[in-house]
């Protein structure tokens, strides 16, 4: 599947992460939380008003961040193993 | 080396979260200290470890930190602690490093960064019971061997591997003696620890996978989360827990409150009783017992309150709620962050402007900051429980609420969307510029553990008391020696002949604009202390004008009820909503922003905001009741 960033996913779709582009002081603060090349990450939810924050499951952890940032994120869908529904 | 006999510093170092706090105190027990490092007021907490010989340490518990590389104040002084740049501290012989065995692959980033220091290190592998839930099966021995630091597993919340946790801090305690520190490389090998970030995380993404095998992200949280961080119920149920936390603070303390006003009235009573009357009982009666007493009734209000803090913060939820404020603080130039600082503010300024240091961005920091006396702290609760009491009727408003409790509900709503208003303009004018994101790991749900929960609530007790004994008795018994002296001749009102009355006649200039009393302006002089001296004070003042007979039977709301038309005592709840009644906020703010350009900025602001507020209240009820 084609690459698109973790504030494009649908909440439930499991994705690995491609690629972090922020500024450096960005991209470190999202590494100190745990996102790194190769990790998967989950959409859980969405706040109201506005869709902002996101709550994300990055490997076994949850991490609340802004729409803004999770844009910086570069993900590829995990193939489908069972193509359910 | 120094042959004096210090006992050796062992410092707990973590993520916010891991279980760093459970795992001190079950460590030391009651047996700790919180204070404030000198000169800046990140806690210090510090407690005793006994070592299985017999000889003793010193546990520091270290602020929580994701990295070497401080992002915020607190960071920056667990960062300076462990590399020896910390001037008020020692630096650690050995350091403790807690994980959540839960999310190894993303925390042991940090405890590599943190082997890089090179110091004598154990790795406690905490909330192990929550990785068995889950189904995790973690191989510690063979992370033992990966890391080459000895790892213990641990459930701090329920006492388990402590005696391993100490012996192996023993174990790291004699490795010290033996290889000296070398202090002067730290620099150097923090460099080093901090500049491989990515290598860092792969290594320690390789170790996890060897030695974790199984589980599954908790289920249990997820589908809490489900309905926490919903949309729509997600608001509704922070809404609603946050207005059962106020019901109850009122509900719940009134039996506790009724046994210590009922202490005091028995304590004036025999007091009364057994000395004569002059100067020494009137002090004791209506200075002290009045004065103080009428504080430390609010003792059970305050711990309801800081128990819920707790719990919230314990259980997982507090940062759910900061993730559903987010949007709204955003939209005043603030992040979700903000909203914990805040709500603790809702107990203490002091404790909630301290805990800003967890906020990364200067500017959402300072602007916090500001805002955060808005807040309606424990000491204004006396203020508002007397007035209330006084001026509003005791009865059921639509079968659900207390018509004091709505009131009450009100005036924290009052307070909050000032803060927001405040903050909002704060952030366009004096604090302006681009904020700093969010981004905040929210925890796995967990029950508070209930040793922690009453290590936490009788810190907290015991701060109130202590300011009750020191600073609210010194400035009660001040002002009942300036409002009983000097004694007004037959026919004189003692309160308008007395030194306070003379400088509340001078006030009263100020005050009478918006409907205070020359009282009330005797009053907000000592309430400057703290707020609560207010009604300690205002306790004073009436009492002196009373006949020793009525003293006992008549409380203070019923003289207020006497005294004070209504509009005067909505445009003193008003007052109390933004007023800077208190300086050891002044005090914290200087320190927190080095200077005296801000707390006189805030002083000025929330001075403005109090006067208007007030005024407004004042002449609007004044109108609506037809005066």
């Amino acid at each position: 599947m084609a690459p698109m960033r973790i504030d494009q996913l649908t909440p439930g779709t499991v994705a690995h992460i491609v690629a972090i582009d922020l500024d450096e002081l960005g991209e470190r603060r999202l590494r100190e939380h745990g996102l790194d090349e190769g990790v998967e990450v989950e959409l859980l939810h969405r706040a109201a008003f506005g869709a902002d924050p996101l709550a994300v499951r990055v490997g076994n952890a949850c991490v609340a961040m802004r729409r803004s940032q999770a844009a910086g994120v570069t993900v590829r869908v995990a193939q489908r193993l069972e193509a359910a529904e | 080396m120094s042959e004096v006999m210090t006992a050796p510093v062992v410092a707990l170092v973590g993520n916010p979260n891991a279980g760093k706090t459970s795992l001190f105190n079950a460590l030391t027990g009651a047996r700790q200290k919180v204070a404030n490092y000198p000169g800046v007021t990140v806690e210090r907490k510090a407690g005793t470890l006994t070592l299985p010989d017999g000889s003793r340490a010193e546990l520091i518990d270290l602020p929580g930190a994701h990295s070497l590389e401080p992002r915020s104040p607190d960071e920056e002084v667990t960062r300076d602690v462990l590399v020896g740049a910390y001037a008020h501290e020692r630096v650690p012989d050995a350091i403790i490093a807690v994980v959540d065995a839960t999310n190894l692959a993303s925390q042991l980033r940090f405890v590599l960064e943190l082997k890089a220091l090179g110091r004598p290190m154990v790795v406690a592998l905490n909330m192990m019971d929550l990785a068995e839930r889950d189904g995790f099966f973690i191989d510690y021995e063979a992370l033992a061997r990966e890391l080459a630091l000895p790892v213990i597993p641990t459930v701090a919340v329920r006492r388990r591997g402590l005696e391993a946790v100490i012996a192996a801090a023993r174990d790291a305690l004699n490795a010290a003696e033996i290889s000296a520190i070398r202090s002067a490389d730290a620099p150097a090998m923090l460099v080093e620890a901090i500049g491989d970030m990515r290598g860092h995380q792969r290594q320690a993404r390789d170790i996890a996978a060897k030695v974790v095998s199984g589980g599954d992200a908790n289920q249990m949280t997820r589908q809490i989360d489900r309905l926490v961080l919903h949309p729509v119920s997600g608001p509704v149920l922070l809404a609603v827990i946050l207005f059962l936390m106020f019901q109850a603070v009122f509900a719940w303390a009134t039996p506790f409150a009724d046994a210590i006003e009922g202490a005091i009235g028995w304590a004036q009573g025999i007091v009364m009783t057994s000395l004569p009357a002059g100067p020494v009982r009137g002090f004791l009666t209506e200075g002290l017992l009045g004065g103080v007493g009428a504080v430390i009734v609010f003792l059970p209000q305050i711990v309801i309150l800081f128990a819920f803090i707790l719990v919230l913060e314990q259980s997982g939820y507090m940062t759910r709620a900061a993730f559903l404020m987010d949007r709204l603080m955003a939209g005043v130039g603030l992040s979700g962050r903000a909203f914990i600082p805040l709500l603790s503010s809702f107990a203490c300024a002091i404790p909630g402007i301290m805990a800003t240091r967890s906020i990364a961005d200067p500017k959402d920091r300072l602007t916090t900051i500001l805002i955060a006396p808005l807040m309606t702290c424990s000491a204004r609760l006396p203020v508002y429980a007397v007035i209330i009491a006084a001026f509003i009727p005791d009865r059921t408003v639509g079968g659900l609420a207390n018509m004091q409790g709505l009131v009450l509900f009100g005036l924290y709503a009052f307070g909050v969307v000032g803060a927001l208003a405040a903050a909002w303009v704060l952030r366009l004018t004096v604090t302006k510029g681009a904020g700093g994101g969010f981004l905040m790991e929210m925890p796995k749900y967990q029950l508070p553990a209930i040793r922690d929960l009453a290590i936490g609530i009788w810190q907290r007790a015991w701060a109130f008391l202590r300011r009750a004994g020191t600073i609210i008795l010194v400035s009660t018994m001040v002002l009942w020696v300036f409002a009983s002296y000097p004694k007004a001749p037959d026919g004189v009102s003692q309160v308008d002949y007395s030194i306070a009355g003379r400088i509340g006649a001078g006030l009263e200039v100020v005050f009478a604009p918006i409907g205070f009393n020359k009282e009330i302006s005797i009053a907000l002089v000592p309430g400057m202390a703290a707020r609560e001296v207010a009604v300690a004070a205002l306790g004073t003042v009436y009492a002196i004008d009373a006949d020793d007979e009525e003293l006992l039977e008549v409380e203070l709301a019923d003289r207020l009820r006497g005294a004070w038309p209504l509009p005067t005592a909505l445009a003193f709840l008003a007052w109390f909503v933004f007023a800077p009644q208190c300086i050891s906020t002044f005090a914290v703010t200087r320190r927190e922003t080095n200077g005296w350009r801000w707390p006189i900025f805030m002083f000025s602001y929330l001075f403005v905001m109090a006067y208007l507020g007030a005024g407004a209240t004042y002449w609007i009820s004044k109108w609506a009741l037809g005066g």
